[in-house]
């Protein structure tokens, strides 16, 4: 490789940068890629190909690149699989090549290249297999030589942002097409949104034009955005478009600082752009296609376009014998270009028989040796290309050339993913060799090359137009046409689908994935005709380009294979992103205590200062157990149990849904929704409350206390709170309209703390000195209303732990106040995880465990008692045949035979069993008051096998507990510490 | 990401918005007849294109919205209240 920068062409001299590639101090200028800087260095080798190990250089000039995949940064900023092509060169940079060991050059995989007849693609369908136990052998290895970069492992310590936008038209794309369309759209009064995602708004522009309005081709550039800029539109640099969603949605990914690089004040690296467009305007412009021959991927060997760009844009003269090997008339034009400026074009091969005059005459004016009706056949040159075979389509004779740099066009297909992604449809159009959009009548358009045109003149046009009917749409006065007649590089027709010059087994289709035209042939053999299967048994398409560079050429050489045209043959499915976007951009910053919002109970500060260990519970931050009661969770789990069966113990119960339920339907109401009698409970009583789904399924629990005649308030589970609510909502405004009822979420005005255990009353009563507690005025579910610091606080005798309990609510506010009083007079905490195994014990069934929206009621141990005739939500969907069948999954309460623990989630089957499960443990934990370890779990027929041992396995951690099935309420089964 | 326009709220994203359950499977008594209620329940015509949908604008004005949307396309056909406080737009 002989690259060099060109002698500065008069312009300001640019910055120089230095930077590193594979530890080698190189040096380049402000404006440069790391592609064009490593070209300008000489440097053609940046890395082995996925899966042959074979040496590639730069193919591209854009995000298409499939081979210059580079490591860059260091430490906790380093991103792999980087195309050089895309990262704007910056003092400091360090770049690496990936999948070479130990060096680029002595790789030792380099053996696949060799052994390459064996790795056709599909080979792992049928390697591998034997002796199947040698599997783990095999994956440690695979695993060490496959995939690419190596991504880091330390956190990202970049932030990134999210913003939304609307605007009357998104223009995708800054090139010629595009700047012309987001133009016309200013002045017609549009809101409009440009982006592009290159440094530099231009597009092809920025590799060479004609003059545009009398202007050269860069001044055009900045008198547009100028313009754009000066008009409040909003132009969105380094920004890429990477998929379009329903209703018009556009996610853009834009960058602030370089891969490598951290974001200089704190700002964010990456920001995720939303924008709603009421029009979509396309400008992605389109990718050169390789043209298919053998060892077609070597060193030294790109495309003709990206050879314009490096030598027009960053005044690189990439080589030294430059042949340009086409099917097209536009790559004679870049050969002219790249010829004038300095990079000498000493011959071209085209494959066409005819070829117009005057591009004959324009190479023969510059002495470049031209081969009509030939291709390229094959390529030499281990580590850069060296020269090449030319076979003549005509007479079968062969030329040798020599040449250090091949720039090959298979001609262009247009960009029109996004256009896709939008549903819009894509056909393949004969006359022109690309797949071209079909009107949709969707408020998403191509224009320019991303439409299939592919002169300068028209495409401005055409994205000139597009914003015209935009505006006309929006009853806007579109603006007169500018004087876009450009004299154009005239472009007859686009290059013909390209086709394998020869036969031969390095003909490279998929340059990622290392996909050759042999490996086509292979899967159509094998009966993989259609595109999607090729797509999947080849891997053609499926690496980190996409196959932006494949796609075409494979559908061709499948197309060649069966003897018919593309035209039938459908493109695979485009889907986001377009390229690739790093989960940071996608977090938008919402990470770690940012990842959901928190919310806390009233009492959460008093009790983070008394040393509670918090969990999670949904969005709840709740307290599991505190740091005074043991060392260890299980330990302070067990002490603060025992407390409660002991003496007494306090807990915050805030969190519980709660529900004023009111008016004069209020009963009817409730009856309705509730599978448990409701309109029979008394004023001032409390009851536990089960509600179904409509198909019989039990979906929450809870209390329902009646405070007056038409008056209640029902409690429901933490986690089901919003559930709950939407369900009361439907039955009340949907299913049952004509009742009269009011429903208030009151579930945080109320702060609320559990006294529980056998001397909670007294406890009680020293904080309520004045009220009647005994068992008469207060029985067990009953409930009163009195005042706590002057303001209305409610008590009500009811048990989540199966001691005696008095639930006292007051408001929010309050909250703090109470628990500080009650601790005050030396009364312990208990915490989320000790009311588990309380509840465990007394067989109380949990949302989430046994309540997992496949029990009933009867499946829980539950009967409906007045209400088995009734009418409510759920009663028809109980009624199925299917829930009065034997081998239903029944709610059983089980202890350890041996005293160990037992594992939830373990397995339920006769001792010695193995195969298929009887049933499994839903919850489990020590019983303080059973003196063991127990659980609960849900058992085949359950109910009729009390007194059986059955083996709980734990199958992950290799665990056998002998168990025994007993009833759910292990421990006091009539309840006296409930009512005593 | 859908854009819906609630009628009382006006163009919103679908992140505001909650999916309920397919209007032909919504409860509208409580009905007796087990063999009734599972084919309400559990038989669905499930369409490929416009389909009737209850969402609630659970992030917004909490209304019950009829959507008629087309399950190929996603475009939106039709949008009404239900409920008592529907009002006829």
């Amino acid at each position: 490789m002989t690259g060099r920068r060109t002698s500065s062409s008069g312009e300001m001299p640019s910055k120089t940068l230095t930077f590193t590639f594979d530890g080698r101090p190189l040096h380049g200028v402000e404006g440069d890629t790391l592609a064009s800087a490593l070209l300008a260095n000489g440097v053609g080798l940046v890395g082995r190909s996925f899966k042959y190990h074979r040496p590639r250089g730069i193919l591209t000039a854009g995000p298409e690149e499939p081979n210059a995949l580079l490591e860059i940064g260091e430490g906790n900023l380093r991103e792999p699989n980087t195309r050089a092509t895309e990262v704007r060169l910056y003092d400091g940079l360090r770049a690496r090549s990936q999948n070479a060991w130990p060096s680029l050059r002595r790789d030792v995989l380099s053996i696949n290249d060799i052994a390459s007849p064996l790795l056709p693609a599909g080979f792992y369908y049928k390697t591998f297999l034997s002796p199947a136990g040698a599997w783990p052998l095999y994956e440690r290895f695979i695993r060490r030589a496959a995939g690419l970069g190596r991504p880091t492992e330390d956190a990202d310590p970049s932030d990134a942002d999210e913003r939304w936008a609307h605007c009357d038209v998104l223009v995708v794309g800054g090139g010629p097409a595009g700047l012309a369309a987001a133009r016309a759209a200013v002045r017609s009064g549009l809101r409009t949104i440009l982006c592009e995602q290159d440094f530099l708004p231009g597009g092809t522009l920025l590799a060479g034009a004609p003059p545009i309005e009398g202007m050269e081709a860069r001044a055009w550039i900045a008198h547009v955005t100028r313009e754009l800029d000066a008009a409040g539109a909003r132009t969105l640099l380094r920004a890429v478009a990477f998929g379009v969603y329903d209703h018009n949605l556009v996610a853009i990914s834009q960058r602030f600082v370089e891969p490598g690089q951290s974001a200089a004040d704190g700002g964010p690296a990456h920001r995720l752009w939303f924008v709603r467009a009421r029009n979509i305007i396309v400008a992605s412009g389109a990718i050169e296609r390789p043209l298919l021959f053998a060892n077609n991927d070597r060193p030294g060997i790109m495309m003709s376009s990206a050879a314009r760009a490096y030598v027009l844009r960053h005044n690189i003269v990439p080589g030294r014998r430059i042949v340009v090997a086409t099917n097209n008339d536009k790559a004679w034009h870049d050969a002219f270009a790249i010829h004038d400026r300095g990079a000498p074009v000493s011959a071209i091969v085209d494959s066409r028989e005819e070829i117009v005059s005057q591009l004959l005459e324009g190479a023969r004016s510059r002495d470049i040796a031209i081969h009509a009706n030939s291709a390229v056949t094959d390529t030499k040159g281990r580590f850069a290309l060296a020269s090449l075979a030319i076979g003549n389509l005509r007479d079968g004779t062969f030329t040798r050339l020599a040449a250090d740099l091949l720039c090959m066009s298979g001609g262009y297909s247009p960009t029109v993913h996004l256009y896709a992604h939008a549903r819009g449809k894509v056909a393949w159009n004969t006359a022109s060799s690309m797949f071209t959009p079909a009107d949709s009548g969707l408020p998403i358009v191509c224009v320019g090359a991303a439409r299939g045109v592919l002169t300068l003149g028209e495409s401005l046009r055409d994205g000139h137009d597009a914003a015209c009917r935009a505006a006309a749409a929006a009853g806007k006065l579109p603006p007169p046409a500018p004087a876009y007649d450009v004299s154009d590089e005239r472009f007859e027709q686009n290059g013909a689908a390209p086709r394998p010059t020869t036969v031969g087994s390095k003909i490279f289709v998929d340059f990622q994935n290392d996909v050759t035209a042999k490996d086509i042939s292979i899967a159509a053999g094998e009966g993989y005709v259609s595109a999607e299967h090729l797509k999947r048994y080849t891997t053609l398409g499926m690496g980190t380009d996409q196959g932006k560079t494949s796609g075409v050429n494979g559908l061709a050489v499948l197309a060649g294979l069966s003897g018919q045209s593309i035209s039938g043959a459908a493109l695979t499915t485009f889907r986001p992103p377009y390229l690739p976007v790093s989960l940071t951009a996608l977090a938008r910053g919402m990470i770690a205590s940012k990842l959901e919002p928190v919310r806390r109970t009233p009492l959460s500060k008093l009790l983070e200062a008394e040393g509670a260990e918090f969990v999670n519970s949904g969005l709840w931050r709740r307290a599991r157990y505190f740091r005074s009661s043991g060392s260890n969770l299980h330990a302070a789990a067990i002490h603060e149990a025992k407390l409660v069966r002991g003496s007494v113990g306090i807990t915050e119960v805030s969190t519980l849904a709660k529900f004023e339920i009111g008016g004069q339907d209020a009963a009817v109401f409730l009856d309705r929704v509730y599978a448990t009698p409701v309109s029979s409970l008394k004023i001032g009583r409390a009851r536990y409350g089960l509600m179904l789904r409509d198909d019989g399924f039990v979906f929450d629990d809870g209390t329902i206390w009646r405070l007056e005649a038409d008056r209640y308030l029902v409690t429901g589970t933490t986690a089901n709170t919003g559930a709950v609510l939407r369900h009361l909502e439907f039955c009340r405004d949907v299913v049952f309209p004509d009742l009269s009822v009011n429903i208030v979420d009151v579930t945080e005005q109320w702060a609320g703390v559990a006294i529980a255990g056998p001397q909670s009353r007294q406890a009680l009563q020293m904080i309520f000195p004045d009220c009647e507690l005994s068992d008469a005025a207060l029985p067990y579910l009953g409930l009163f209303e009195t005042t706590f610091a002057d303001r209305g606080c409610r008590i009500a005798r009811i048990s989540f732990s199966g001691e005696r309990c008095y639930e006292v609510y007051v408001p929010s506010r309050l909250g703090a106040q109470l628990w500080s009083q009650l601790r005050a007079q030396g009364i312990m905490p208990y915490g989320l995880e000790a009311l588990e195994l309380l509840r465990i014990e007394k067989g109380y069934p949990g949302v989430g465990q046994e309540i997992n929206g496949r029990t009933t009621p009867a499946d829980l141990g539950i009967t409906l008692g007045s209400k088995a005739k009734a009418a409510f939500i759920g009663c028809a969907g109980l009624r199925r045949d299917a829930f009065a069948e034997a081998g239903r999954l029944q709610l059983v309460g089980l202890t350890s035979e041996d005293g160990r623990e037992i594992s939830e989630g373990a397995v339920l089957r006769e001792p010695r069993a193995t195969g298929a499960s009887e049933g499994h443990v839903t919850s489990a934990g020590f019983g303080v008051g059973v003196g063991g370890p127990v659980a609960l779990a849900l058992l085949k027929d359950g109910a009729r096998r009390h007194g059986e041992i059955l083996d709980a396995a734990d199958l992950l951690r290799k665990r056998h507990v002998p168990v025994r099935v007993a009833n759910p309420t292990l421990f006091d089964p009539a309840g006296a510490r409930l009512r005593g | 990401m859908h854009q819906f326009n609630c009628p009382f709220c006006g163009q919103r994203p679908e992140t505001e918005f909650t999916y309920i359950r397919a209007m032909e499977s919504i409860p509208r008594d409580i009905v007796a007849d087990a063999a009734q209620e599972l084919e309400r329940i559990y038989y669905r015509t499930n369409s490929r294109g416009p389909s009737s949908e209850l969402w609630q604008h659970s992030s917004g004005c909490r209304s019950w919205l009829a959507i008629n949307r087309d399950t190929v396309t996603h475009a939106v056909l039709e949008i009404a209240p239900i409920g008592p406080h529907a009002i006829a737009p």
